[in-house]
């Protein structure tokens, strides 16, 4: 033992807790010294601190064991300081927290104590053990500890306090903690006294947790500091993501620069935060928008630089607000302001994305202009077109068409009805449009209606009209019928045969007195409409069974227009055939024509469908036709001469037996003596005597001189 | 195939009517919007392009102004029929 340790040891006094009051009365009084240690059965178990008794109780008052049992201190809280062990730093702090340690002999035995601040002196003296106490105690800890002095310089640390730093003890000693540390942090410490607790301190190079512990005298003055230091393990986290956030950021910034001229982000109330890197320049009239963060943007509204600020509207809205503004430049600036709002649904946000449309606006103005050149155009050649139209066009080179044609043209400049005849397909409807185009109300309407296609009711109204609320159903305005329509044009009766009888006398009237009474109406109105009609039936036939009145037929039987079948007229069939081919030529852009020999079996083919059979077979042939040249053989195939001799007759339509007889005697007399030239072998080929071939065929030619 | 098309407001005022839905054909000759303007006259907005209403932008009632998007077409690119 060290003499010094033993110059300040005070011996061990003690007594049992278990004396009578008075002998703890005896005790006490013959002890001088603050601290006396109490046995029980025989062992030395706790110690009191006698100043404390005294300054509680008094010091003559009467003190029995069980006032004592409130004051005494267990033992075992109490250091043991044995010679020779080395000291470890728990043993320091035990020493730091009791008045006393007690001293062992090598024996293990107590041989006295010492009072605190005699242990401490002596702790610190001993630098034979080398140990430095302080930097054991500053480096036990978890924490980065730096000691500041009242000049706020560092002199002292440990070595966590380093590694969160990423420094060296050279590197920092001595130094001002403010270069390392947060000045103003350490400066508001230090006029406070006031610890600031887990501040953030984050640099380049490291991210911590700090606490600013200002160490205080006695006078309550700020001595110096503790700065602890917390190592941040997700700062680490946050520094990855920032730079995780701010790659993301230049893609995303890329990717909206392809889709947008310029986008700003400006808060509730239009301040501009953030800006992409492309702007529209001449817009803001600054030469970058870095100029602009933090102002407000709705003021250049008021500054009169635009209007009208779309960031405005989208806040006062609450809601996506697309604006195209003009730039003074005179550029279009389509500027899209989204509201972006937070938990509270309040606005948070605003973003303006902005494109120059300047570009496309003029683009669409063109396009729009070549669109609306080109549907002229279109019209244009509509009107060429149909002007040129084959389907107007009659074509014709026999005799017996001239004089129909020839006809025509003479009623044409008259506005006498007129009634053409003649059977299916052989240009009823052509030559009424002729008529009509070739006449002087070529300018006015041509309407046609086809009397055998629409039911009675409709048919009278179509034609006369009707006032309003005539019928159920009916357009409530009422509606003009087409005599109405067609006033100072023209109406094409179709298949007036068809009319039911009820409607020939209320056409009969139109006719006579010129005007027209609408149903539901007892008013007339007067019309002027010239009339043509056509049928395929043999009407003066229907006027003698009493299915068409004799009077209508009369009336409309002013002009009649007889038109020949083809078969009658066999010279035109080349030329129609020519003709259609032409137009499919032209419509496919094809290079088909049809062999002599073709021709010649048209020509020979008797037609019971007419110019329209014609037409049709011609473009079957065109459509199915492999080659250029269109052979008789092809022609032979689909007219199906050659499955029989004898082509069954073909009928378009319904009409009475007895007319179908004569029509196809007809046809078959002139048919077989076309072929045979003479009546002998035309009547074997029809299989009857000569002479009836001969009286039929005289009466044939003659009907067809009429 | 149609491209997109907007139409914006002529004038500053508010929305009296809208004559068009979402998702619908509008023609040449329709009217789309009518709108009050500041001075008490009643405006008429039509296009002179057909096509299909993409989304309208704007409800009855609503404040604008002069050039504020109101809704966008995909305008047909075809020469519609002259008929
Ligand atoms: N001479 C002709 N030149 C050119 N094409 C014609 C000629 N005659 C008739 N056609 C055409 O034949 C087709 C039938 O003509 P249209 O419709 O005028 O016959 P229709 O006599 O009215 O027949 P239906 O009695 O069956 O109504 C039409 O396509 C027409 O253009
Ligand atoms: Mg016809």
């Amino acid at each position: 033992m060290n003499h010094t340790i033993a110059d300040k040891l005070s011996p061990i006094t003690c007594f049992s807790i278990n004396s009578t009051n008075v002998e703890i009365q005896e005790h006490l009084s013959t002890i001088n010294q603050p601290f006396v240690f109490l046995t029980k059965d025989d062992e030395l178990y706790a110690y009191i601190y006698l100043d404390d008794l005294y300054r509680s109780r008094g010091k003559g008052s009467e003190l029995t064991a069980s006032i004592l049992e409130d004051y005494v201190i267990p033992i075992s809280n109490v250091g043991e300081w044995k010679q020779g062990k080395p000291i470890s730093l728990p043993f320091i702090f035990q020493v730091l927290g009791e008045h006393i340690t007690l001293i062992k002999n090598e024996e293990d035995e107590f041989i006295g104590y010492i009072r605190r601040e005699d242990a401490l002196v002596e702790l610190f003296r001993q630098d034979n053990q080398n140990i430095n106490l302080l930097k054991v105690m500053l480096s036990s800890i978890p924490m980065g500890v730096f000691v500041i002095d009242s000049d706020k310089k560092i002199v002292n640390c440990n070595e966590s306090g380093l590694k969160m730093i990423k420094s060296t003890y050279q590197q920092i000693i001595n130094l001002p903690a403010g270069e390392t540390f947060n000045q103003a942090d350490i400066d508001k410490a230090f006029s406070t006294g006031e610890t600031l607790l887990n501040q953030i301190h984050i640099t380049d190079d490291m991210g911590v947790l700090v606490d600013y512990s200002p160490i205080l005298n006695e006078k309550k003055q700020v001595d110096g500091m503790i700065i602890i230091v917390q190592d941040l393990p997700m700062v680490e986290e946050m520094a990855m993501e920032i730079e995780y956030v701010k790659d993301l950021n230049t893609d995303l910034n890329a990717i909206l620069a392809t889709m947008y001229d310029e986008i700003l982000v400006v808060n509730k109330n239009g301040e501009l935060l953030r800006h992409s890197e492309k702007f529209i320049p001449d817009f803001w009239g600054v030469d970058d928008l870095e100029e602009l963060v933090g102002k407000n943007l709705m003021e250049f509204e008021e500054k009169g630089v635009f209007s009208p600020s779309v960031a405005r509207l989208a806040r006062d809205k609450k809601k996506k607000v697309s604006v195209v503004q003009q730039t003074p430049s005179g550029k279009s600036v389509l500027a899209v302001a989204n509201p972006i709002f937070n938990e509270d649904g309040e606005i948070h946000r605003i973003i303006i994305a902005s494109r120059d449309i300047t570009e496309t606006k003029k683009l669409k103005s063109e396009l729009r202009e070549t669109k609306r050149l080109s549907k002229n155009y279109k019209e244009e050649l509509e009107k060429l077109k149909s002007k040129d139209d084959f389907a107007n066009k009659i074509i014709y080179c026999s005799s017996k068409m001239e004089q129909v044609i020839n006809r025509t043209k003479k009623l044409s400049d008259f506005d006498s009805t007129v009634l053409i005849l003649g059977e299916s397909g052989v240009g009823k409807e052509l030559i009424a449009n002729t008529i009509h185009l070739e006449g002087n109300r070529s300018e006015k309407p041509f309407l046609t209606i086809n009397c055998g296609a629409i039911p009675e009711d409709l048919l009278e109204s179509e034609l006369f009209g009707y006032t309003k609320g005539a019928f159920t159903g009916a357009d409530a305005k009422g509606k003009v019928g087409y005599f109405g329509q067609a006033d100072q044009g023209v109406l094409f009766l179709d298949e007036i045969s068809e009319l039911p009888s009820r409607l020939q006398v209320k056409l009969l009237r139109v006719l006579q007195e010129k005007e027209v009474t609408p149903v539901g109406s007892t008013k007339s109105i007067p019309v002027d409409v010239q009339i043509i009609a056509a049928t395929n039936r043999n009407l003066e036939k229907m006027v003698e069974d009493g299915t068409f009145r004799e009077d209508l037929f009369y009336r409309i039987n002013v002009i009649p227009i007889q038109v020949p079948p083809l078969r009658e007229r066999p010279e035109d069939v080349p030329l129609l055939a020519f003709n259609f081919i032409q137009q499919l030529n032209e419509k496919y852009e094809k290079n088909y024509h049809l062999s002599p020999e073709a021709l010649n079996l048209l020509e020979v083919y008797d037609w019971p469908g007419n110019i329209r059979e014609l037409q049709n077979l011609i473009e079957r042939l065109v459509v199915t036709a492999d080659d250029n040249v269109i052979s008789a053989e092809f022609v032979n195939q689909s007219l199906r001469f050659g499955e029989s001799k004898k082509v069954k007759p073909m009928i378009t339509g319904i009409l009475p037996l007895q007319e179908a007889r004569e029509h196809l005697e007809e046809q078959l007399i002139l048919l077989a003596m076309k072929k045979y030239k003479t009546t002998t072998k035309a009547a074997k080929a029809l299989d009857i005597s000569q002479s009836a071939v001969s009286r039929k065929y005289q009466k044939i030619l003659q009907k067809q001189e009429k | 195939m149609g491209y997109d098309e907007m139409i914006t407001s002529p004038c500053d005022g508010v929305i009296e009517q809208i004559c068009v839905q979402e998702n619908c054909r509008i023609y040449e000759w329709d009217s789309l919007f009518k709108i009050r303007t500041s001075d008490g006259d009643l405006e008429t907005v039509s296009l002179g392009l057909s096509g299909l209403l993409r989304s309208l932008e704007v409800y009855v009632g609503e404040e604008v102004i002069s050039g504020m998007v109101l809704a966008y077409i995909a305008e047909d690119l075809v020469v519609s029929g002259s008929d």
